[in-house]
């Protein structure tokens, strides 16, 4: 399987912590990488040194086959980056339907187009209503995004994420606050895009985590503890120490 | 637009056209002269709610374009170069050109430094104007040839450049009905509501609303020729920071974010100095209490009061 994403060595520090240490991660293709820890473990930090809205002090990032140490935001985006906020990031004036047009927009090349009326071109509208029907919002696409439930906050950032036919997605705790329901559409979306992805997949709920993840890293401190099959990660001592003892006593 | 907005624009519209007719008719020239200077501040004030309503960006700094438009005219002038086109092109280039270059500093900066730099660039284009002797300094400078535009059109007579200004009026107001819709416009909205995510959509946010920008400045450019050309006489006070409120005010008043609402901002603005002057010499202290109660009570300025009171008569 192709490599997507391979980070080495990649450090931040916000003053005097250490909010990632010295990381190497490795997404590939077809697979999703979960990683999980307490809060304040350096998750959300890493995804945002990946994505490129924080710059790294030290190490390096690759995607694909281009060097993206130094590239903004949305450069690794034409690299074919997708991601998700921890916090609910959305248009929430917009409706869902312009919301996800202004993704797909984003994956059409440039819009320095002055004149002709927005969202009217075919193959635009076709690509939302699939987007929406993926995720299960075709019902929704003339509700302004704001008005929607939480949950389906998540699954209006999710397709979002998926506008641009992205390599690599990575999405910070998207079951959050999800009910049972929820979840299990969740889980069954994730199973459908990795088969064209590499997935970084931060979580907190382990019944989502040890469902779906072929591989799992553990998070203390900014730094690894322990990485491996969600069968390894099970019966890692330090692992289930660090974290698994606390939150999630069913696999200990 | 609504069935009444479409009726009201054409009433207006038609109003507009014949209004020429009525003031020679009715022996009030002076009416003419408000309604052109109206209409030039409706311009400028269109090309603020560009980066002001639409892009979410306070910039005192806005009337520095006015200043460069009208130096376009009156520099070229000087040196008896009066073809109107030659001046347009070089009113439009020069505030473009001052946008590109002043924006590539200022966009990096978010509120309220956004408004302190704004602020700066418009202030050293005032002291450079100032120190420049040859062009009057502070005196400013009379224009004693209108834009020059061919055979046929002679801005001299004011009936023409009234049309003039209105053409060009029109023609913003639809260039920004368009724009603001159109895929660029969809993206400056976007930006305005959530930058961060519209970059992790890959859109390389500060370049739309740099060229967003750069429009913004030559429309208001474009007020600044025409207003050269009408007031024949200009001076670095045109530039000035409390011209830049002035603005600031007409498109808070009339409602940020819509087409219409410049104009009517710039209604009521020129509604207000030309009426209350004769009562109170405190005139813009009215103005700023009016700004106040807009700013407090009537969110979407003028139009949006208006669209609500539409609203709760016919639920
Ligand atoms: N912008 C920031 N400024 C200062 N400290 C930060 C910032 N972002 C995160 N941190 C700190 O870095 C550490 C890791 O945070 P975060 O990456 O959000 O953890 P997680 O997502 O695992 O809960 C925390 O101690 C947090 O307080
Ligand atoms: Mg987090």
């Amino acid at each position: 399987m192709s490599v997507e994403l391979e980070a080495r060595g990649i450090s931040r520090r916000f003053g005097g912590i250490h909010a990632v240490a010295d990381i190497d991660l490795c997404l590939e293709k077809g697979k999703i990488h979960a990683v999980i820890g307490p809060n304040g473990a350096g998750k959300t930090t890493l995804v945002g040194l990946l994505a490129g809205s924080l710059t790294a002090d030290k190490g390096e990032i690759r995607l694909g086959q281009c060097d993206a140490t130094l590239l903004p935001v949305h450069e690794r985006v034409k690299l074919g980056l997708g991601r998700t906020f921890q916090i609910t990031s959305l248009f929430g004036e917009l409706s869902v339907f312009e919301s996800i047009a202004i993704a797909v927009q984003g994956y059409q090349g440039h819009s320095f187009r002055f004149w002709a009326p927005a969202n009217r071109k075919s193959a635009l509208i076709e690509r939302v209503h699939e987007l929406a029907h993926d995720v299960g919002l075709d019902h929704e696409l003339d509700a302004q995004a704001e008005a929607l439930s939480h949950g389906k906050h998540r699954l209006l950032e999710i397709a979002m994420a998926l506008a641009g036919f992205p390599s690599i997605l990575l999405l910070d705790e998207p079951a959050a606050g999800l009910g049972a329901e929820e979840t299990q559409n969740l889980i069954a979306i994730l199973n459908r895009v990795k088969s064209d992805a590499a997935l970084l997949l931060v979580e907190h709920d382990m019944d989502v985590v040890f469902s779906v993840a072929d591989e799992v890293t553990v998070m203390v401190d900014g730094a690894v503890i322990a990485t491996g099959s969600p069968d390894h990660i099970r019966n890692n001592q330090r692992a289930q120490q660090a974290y698994l003892g606390e939150s999630g006593s069913e696999y200990a | 637009m609504s069935k009444s907005g479409g009726w009201f624009a054409v009433v207006t519209v038609l109003g507009a056209l014949l209004l020429p007719f009525w003031a020679e008719y009715a022996g009030e020239p002076f009416v003419l002269d408000v309604i052109i200077r109206l209409m030039i501040l409706a311009i400028a004030a269109s090309s603020l709610n560009l980066i002001l309503g639409y892009s979410g960006m306070v910039s005192l700094g806005h009337a520095v374009f006015i200043g460069i438009g009208a130096y376009a005219v009156g520099i070229p002038a000087y040196y008896d170069l009066n073809s109107g086109w030659l001046q347009l092109a070089a009113a439009l280039g020069a505030s473009g050109f001052f946008a590109l270059l002043t924006g590539l500093i200022c966009l990096r900066t978010r509120g309220a430094y956004f408004i302190m730099i704004t602020l700066a660039f418009a202030q050293m284009m005032y002291f450079i104007f100032v120190s420049i002797e040859e062009y009057g300094g502070d005196d400013g400078l009379v224009i004693y040839s209108r834009s020059e535009m061919g055979p046929g059109v002679d801005l001299d007579d004011n009936n023409q450049l009234y049309f003039l200004v209105l053409f060009c009026l029109i023609a913003v107001m639809i260039l920004i009905h368009r724009l603001t819709r159109s895929d660029f416009g969809q993206v400056i909205r976007s930006i305005k509501i959530n930058e961060v995510r519209m970059q992790a959509l890959g859109f390389d946010t500060f370049r739309y609303r740099l060229v967003c920008y750069v429009i913004s400045g030559m429309i208001c450019g474009l007020a600044g020729w025409l207003l050269g050309n009408f007031t024949g006489f200009i001076s670095p006070e045109m530039m000035d920071w409390t011209r830049s409120g002035e603005l600031i005010a007409m498109v808070l008043l009339g409602g940020a974010a819509t087409v219409v609402g410049p104009l009517l901002g710039a209604g009521i603005f020129i509604g207000v100095e030309t009426l209350l002057p004769d009562m109170t010499i405190y005139w813009h202290l009215y103005l700023g209490i009016l700004l106040i109660i807009v700013a407090k009570f009537g969110r979407g300025g003028l139009l949006g009061w208006w669209t609500r009171w539409q609203s709760r008569s016919r639920p």
